[in-house]
């Protein structure tokens, strides 16, 4: 193998697959990227086993082959190098590739290419082409809501459903749920459904970042892949098994109380109460009272520990309906604030045991489910 | 049969079965009586598991010449003033029984001069009857000789044990007396071996290390409860902390006044004092002495008073906790890292044969850990400056602390933490109940619904929200805050298993915490990051007892610079 290419290319695709590499393994070999010469192109490839990022790197190629090399050493190489010419020729004994850059020469140890865990390559299966800033902004909507303790294997993932013009992405850890639902380029061939670990959803939405080029997702017949088309970079997850909460069911359909809240100002007493709530085991209070004659309704966030100190906020907020009192875990509330967009949001409630929903109001493409703490009231 | 009234040899052969039980109860008989007339030097001799022969000589104060032969009438005694007041009560016999009722069923040989007295007197008793009494000389104090005991009670005999056993009996009195009494030297042969020795200078941790051996006794904490103007109740000893524990019961040394004694409900307020500093099945090495008004407590109660009775009960409950417990929040030290010191100094096996009796405890010393400094470390006391390095095995915190290094058990750190969150929670009447997402269905065989039902209300009050769903199931609405990690039904299940029905309410509901602290706790085998590291002892450090998790496993233990250092050969 001896080819060439310029050291920000190489620096740059280094940094996309190395999100890949796996960090805790008993795997050796995936503490290494594969590099493989591909027609005009040197082809990078990282993975963790659960996910592999592949991208490409326009190089001058002489001479074809492929070796795996340690990523971490490789992509501190590179990185330190000045932005010319590097060229790489591969050294039979000891086993390696020896870099040269301007005036720095580098010997790095490799393995045969043949060790590397094999790239699955996805042929065929039901394809969907989604803008992807829609996409980001459907992971980011989704992706925090899903579980993180490896007791219910399927809440770590999200699922994901392509139905028609439509794809909706839906998280849960057994507490809350989140459901974004957004618009395909083209209409669907078929119905699809699968779950993607969160993970791979969390990389995938940094990678978004600076795409402008639709992207397609190829979910495989047999549900146990799913590969993503970005420009340049090819992302192929294994998928979670198992069966996902119908949570279709989960979203209250009615509610006896709705309140119609600034999402800024909600955000920034939510946050004010959850630095009481830290203590008293993350609870804030939320008291939703309707409007009198001539006085607008309020919302009144609370918060207390017993050894800190207790706090109280209020806000403005139209109201539909009675008098309501909800209690929740400070994290969740903060958490879906977080995500959402400037602009008014909707808290709809029944009763102080019954799901709370935030919604964005004039859009509803998303709806978060939040179950209450049971608290003395 | 005519009503007879029995031949007073008779009346005391059944006497005697109450308070001679075996060659051991002759012993405690008599060691008494030298502790009661102020000996200082008690040595006792046995051949035969002491049937063929137990002498005890001390160097009290001796029975006046005339009054040697009186000794042997039954109900008479030095210890009572005329029309003597049994209330209060502080010489350990009284009766007047001991002596008379071992001479009815033994030969006995009494030598004794008191110090002011030029010459002693010899009384041979053999079966109940007066032989002689005659001048004899002898050194100040009083020597007494039983031999062939049980001679004319053949039943009694076929009840006895193997001679080593019945000596080992002897030993254990001995052992018991030695710890009552740190001040006076005891002293015991077995078939012409000395067996075991006392120091008698007065320190208790001494005649510890007599018994238990020196490294056990260094270890021991100190318990001082003084009684005061208003609690007239004194608590003094030595207890084992939560590492040194035994699997038997026979390691707690309880003495009121200096009377050992035995009691299922002092015994039982003990262990209470250790609940969570020990395992299951496990049990606390203790010597109390409860020093209570005389007037306060009967010890009346049985012939060869093991048991007592006290006017205040629970006071003297009460403070027996209070004393030991705040010891051992105090004083225990984090546990070290123990070492096969054999194995890993091959130089050292070849001084490691056994050896018998005390110097086996000489020799135990020589592989006692290497200390530092005598200054220990409390896990309350070390927390704060605990410096965190790591994790080993995704299961221990490694830390760096003042001498040395520092393993946290990650689960039995959090299970502790949790425990006294939730603990807060219900003395609070506030449980943190979380709604789930998706209600769970669980279905339960009878057993376990049964125990459910039991406890129907406490379960709303701890956090789980329940609906009866159908025969024999129902609905899980929520669950405590603290076990969101967890699978709500198999948490669920398994606290309900592990809780049961409970022996009482306090049982209950100390299972109910300590099973929810497990199950929420972080869990052995995950992975965590030094900011959750830290922030779990910052917990820890808050916590009220931070040395143990409920179960009573050590939540951190030490390897000592000093250690490494000799594991380096560094010294």
């Amino acid at each position: 193998m001896r080819l060439s290419c310029l050291q920000e290319n190489l620096s740059r695709g280094l940094a996309l697959v190395s999100r890949a590499v796996a960090t805790r393994t008993t795997l050796p070999i995936t503490h290494h990227v594969l590099m493989e010469t591909d027609q005009s192109r040197l082809k990078l490839s990282a993975t963790n086993l659960e996910l592999a990022i592949t991208t490409w790197v326009g190089a001058k190629v002489e001479q074809e082959g492929a070796l795996t090399i340690p990523a971490r050493l490789l992509t501190d190489f590179i990185n330190s190098l000045p932005s010319e010419q590097v060229n790489m020729e591969l050294t039979p004994r000891p086993l390696g590739i020896r870099f040269q850059c301007a005036r720095f020469e580098a010997h790095i140890n490799g393995t045969d290419a043949q060790e590397f865990p094999p790239i699955p390559t996805v042929e065929e299966g039901v394809t969907a082409r989604i803008d992807p800033q829609v996409l980001r902004t459907a992971i980011s909507r989704v992706v925090f809501a899903a579980a993180t303790e490896e007791t219910r294997p399927v809440l770590t993932g999200i699922k994901l459903e392509i139905s028609g013009q439509q794809f909706t992405l839906a998280g849960a850890d057994g507490f809350r749920l989140a459901v974004y639902k957004g618009p395909l380029l083209d209409l669907a061939p078929e119905d699809a459904e699968a779950i993607v670990p969160a993970r791979t959803l969390s990389e995938l939405q940094r990678l978004l970042v600076d795409q402008d080029e639709p992207v397609e997702l190829v979910i495989t017949p047999s549900k146990s892949q799913i590969l993503v088309h970005l420009k340049g970079v090819e992302i192929v997850s294994q998928l979670i098994q198992g069966t996902f909460p119908n949570y279709a069911q989960l979203i209250p359909q009615s509610s006896g109380t709705r309140a119609v809240v600034d999402l800024q100002e909600f955000s920034r007493a939510a946050r004010a109460a959850s630095i009481f709530a830290r203590d008293g085991g993350g609870i804030v209070r939320l008291q939703i009272i309707p409007g009198g004659d001539g006085t607008s309704g309020k919302m009144v966030i609370t918060s207390s520990a017993e050894e800190t100190g207790d706090n109280l906020g209020e806000i403005d907020a139209k109201i539909d309906g009675d008098e309501a009192k909800i209690a929740f875990s400070s994290r969740y509330l903060t958490d879906v604030l977080s995500i959402m967009e400037r602009g008014e949001v909707a808290l709809e409630t029944t009763t102080p045991s019954s799901p709370g929903v935030v919604k964005p109001v004039g859009n509803e493409d998303y709806v978060h489910v939040i179950m209450p703490m049971f608290v003395q009231w | 049969m005519p009503i007879r009234v029995l031949s007073s040899q008779l009346a005391a052969r059944i006497a005697a079965g109450e308070v001679v039980e075996r060659p051991a109860s002759v012993v405690k008989e008599l060691v008494e009586n030298s502790l009661d007339a102020g000996a200082t030097a008690v040595s006792v001799e046995i051949r035969g598991g002491g049937l063929e022969l137990i002498r005890v000589v001390d160097n009290g104060s001796g029975i006046p010449t005339g009054e040697a032969e009186l000794a042997f009438h039954r109900f008479a005694t030095s210890k009572l003033p005329l029309d003597g007041n049994l209330d209060s009560i502080t010489t350990l016999g009284f009766r007047g029984e001991a002596l008379p009722s071992i001479a009815s069923v033994s030969n006995v040989l009494l030598v004794t001069r008191p110090a002011d007295q030029p010459g002693g007197v010899v009384v041979e008793v053999a079966v109940g009857d007066l032989i002689r009494t005659a001048p004899h000389g002898s050194p100040p104090g009083t020597s007494i000789a039983v031999r062939d005991l049980f001679q004319n009670v053949p039943a009694r005999l076929k009840f006895l044990r193997s001679p080593p056993a019945e000596a080992t009996r002897v030993q254990t009195v001995l052992h018991q007396f030695a710890l009552a009494f740190p001040g006076v030297r005891f002293h015991l042969d077995v078939d012409g071996r000395a067996s075991f020795t006392s120091s008698g200078n007065g320190d208790l941790r001494d005649a510890c290390s007599a018994v238990y051996g020196t490294k056990t006794a260094k270890a021991l904490l100190e318990v001082i409860s003084e009684s005061d103007g208003i609690n007239l109740i004194g608590v003094h000893g030595l207890i084992g902390p939560p590492d040194v524990s035994r699997a038997s019961r026979s390691y707690i040394n309880l003495l009121v006044n200096r009377r050992w004694i035995q009691s299922r409900a002092l015994t039982y307020a003990l262990e209470e004092a250790y609940q969570g500093f020990l395992m299951e099945h496990r049990h606390p090495l203790a010597v109390i002495n409860i020093t209570v008004q005389p007037s306060e407590v009967d010890v009346n109660v049985h012939p060869a008073k093991l048991e007592v009775r006290f006017l205040h009960e629970r006071d003297v409950f009460a403070t027996l906790q209070r004393a030991v417990r705040g010891a051992l929040v105090a004083l225990a030290p984090v546990p070290n890292v123990r070492s096969n010191f054999a194995s890993s100094r091959p130089s050292s096996t070849t001084t490691a044969r056994p050896l018998e009796g005390h110097q086996s405890q000489q020799a135990l010393s020589l592989f006692a850990p290497v200390e530092g400094t005598d200054t220990t470390y409390t896990p309350r006391g070390i927390v704060p400056s605990l410096r965190v390095l790591g994790q080993v095995q995704s299961l221990y915190i490694v830390a760096e602390g003042p001498e040395g290094m520092y393993l946290v058990d990650q689960h039995a750190a959090h299970e502790r933490v949790l425990y006294e969150k939730v603990r807060r929670e219900i003395s609070d009447r506030a449980p943190q109940s979380q709604g789930l997402l998706e209600s769970v269905v669980v279905e339960l065989p009878a057993i376990l619904e049964e125990s459910l039902e039991a406890h129907r209300d406490e379960w709303t009050m701890y956090g789980f929200d329940l609906d009866t769903f159908g025969p024999h199931s129902y609905l899980l609405r929520a669950l405590p805050a603290s076990l969101k990690d967890a699978d709500p039904e198999e948490a669920f299940r398994s606290i309900l298993e592990e809780v049961g029905r409970g022996e009482s309410k306090i049982d209950w509901e100390e299972k109910m915490v300590c099973s929810i602290a497990c199950h929420s706790a972080v869990r052995a085998g995950k992975t965590l990051s030094r900011e959750e590291m830290e922030s779990l002892l910052l917990q820890l450090e808050a916590s009220d007892q931070p040395n143990t998790c409920p179960h009573g496993r050590p939540t951190m233990v030490h390897l000592s610079a000093a250690h490494l250092q000799r594991e380096f050969g560094r010294r």
